[in-house]
């Protein structure tokens, strides 16, 4: 099972999860964390352009969608760390 | 002491006589809206204050009041080139490596080295300029007075080089927000609209900027004006693009006013090619255009090139 968790910044400078994505074996993938993120998520995707090309996934493109989470939330405020694997 | 300190000491009686006459409290945040109230009064020239080495005094004379006040640096600018870094906090980040800086006395920035850049996030932007490219973004947004993205200025800490941007505490991404919230900010995310059009921006996405109260915030400005084709994304929340008349009477004092361009031409040239310099400069001529003749824009990308390979946006008549 590999793990991506979602880190918001705090005021001080710490970090706090706001939700976890997870990909099994099969290719699934699935979240536990804040509802409203979760829903914009599968709403909007997450973005990229690669050699000029915009590409945008969602959950259901399993492992191209959960690859794609570290280049998607990469802001300071709001961000993917880096992989785990359990 | 450094010319900057001389400068605002000597502003000191003024800005006191402001406080108390306003009953504004003695804070950063009350130092800037004196700022603001002094942006009027005539102001001195300081060469370590200006957007560009290249704006001399020489240049500065020559210029209107009101262009005088856009090519200086702001108090916050300078506050945040000049002090000292009290604490640093690498944030880990999947992909680069931002770092939260609380500086002293003066509140906290996001700073991006350029050492920390990644590669291949597209193709025209290359690697270990994105910072300079948040800086450029802040510049355009300044003088536009779009008031949207956070002071950016380039800062050196320990060797390192890099942007630091203003950290806004207590917002949130919009991607943090539910749909009913999200409806109070369709005419901010018709101005970002425009902005990303105007800097080129390829990555903003509802995860790269923020809301606070009715204000929003554009973060994550480094993939802009790169001179290259790309499909820009548009977060499907509803958008109109009734746009407020002030707002394109702004639009329009820039792009007619030659003075204001080449202002703003030497204030971003420490910072970018001259070419993706001269494609920004039409799109704001562009875009001025096409709000002035009440055309809309569309989604849609117009397949053809101007300008060294730039897409333009396609519309539609009314």
């Amino acid at each position: 099972m590999r793990k991506i968790n979602i880190k918001k910044l705090q005021n001080n400078g710490s970090t706090s999860i706001i939700g976890t994505f997870s990909l099994d074996h099969n290719g699934v993938v699935s979240y536990v964390g804040n509802e409203t993120f979760w829903e914009n998520v599968q709403l909007e995707g997450v973005y990229t352009v690669k050699n000029g090309e915009a590409r945008t996934f969602f959950p259901k493109d399993g492992s191209a969608f959960f690859d794609n989470l570290k280049y998607h939330f990469k802001s300071a405020y709001l961000f993917a760390e880096e992989e785990q694997e359990k | 002491m450094d010319r900057f300190f001389h400068h605002y000491f000597l502003r000191k009686n003024k800005r006191e006589e402001i406080l108390e006459n306003k009953e504004i409290l003695k804070c950063d945040q009350a130092i800037l809206n004196v700022d603001q109230i002094l942006k009027d009064e005539q102001i001195e020239f300081i060469a370590e204050e200006s957007l560009s080495k290249k704006i001399t005094q020489k240049v500065f004379e020559t210029l209107p009041q009101k262009i005088k006040t856009a090519c200086k640096k702001t108090a916050d600018e300078n506050l945040i080139e000049r002090k000292e870094v009290e604490e640093r906090r690498n944030i880990k980040v999947g992909s680069n490596s931002p770092e939260f800086i609380k500086l002293k006395d003066d509140g906290s920035v996001v700073f991006k080295s350029k050492e920390g850049e990644l590669d291949n996030l597209r193709t025209a932007v290359k690697k270990g300029t994105y910072y300079r490219r948040e800086r450029a973004s802040y510049i355009v947004d300044r003088f536009f007075e779009f008031d949207m993205v956070p002071t950016t200025t380039i800062k050196e800490i320990k060797d390192e080089i890099g942007s630091a941007q203003r950290f806004i505490e207590d917002a949130r991404e919009f991607c943090e927000i539910d749909y009913e919230s999200k409806q109070k900010y369709k005419s901010e995310i018709a101005k970002l609209f425009i902005f990303d059009y105007i800097i080129w921006n390829s990555d903003r996405h509802s995860s790269n900027f923020l809301v606070k109260e009715d204000k929003l915030y554009a973060i994550d400005n480094g993939l802009s004006f790169g001179n290259d084709r790309f499909k820009p994304f548009m977060i499907d929340s509803p958008i109109d693009f009734n746009f407020k008349e002030d707002f394109i009477l702004k639009i329009n004092e820039i792009a007619k006013n030659d003075k204001i361009l080449d202002i703003m031409r030497l204030s971003l040239e420490e910072h970018l090619p001259e070419e993706e310099i001269n494609a920004c400069i039409w799109r704001i001529k562009n875009i001025a255009k096409i709000l002035n003749d009440k055309r809309i824009l569309s989604k849609k990308i117009e397949d053809r090139s101007k300008i060294s390979g730039m897409f333009i946006y396609n519309y539609e008549k009314n």
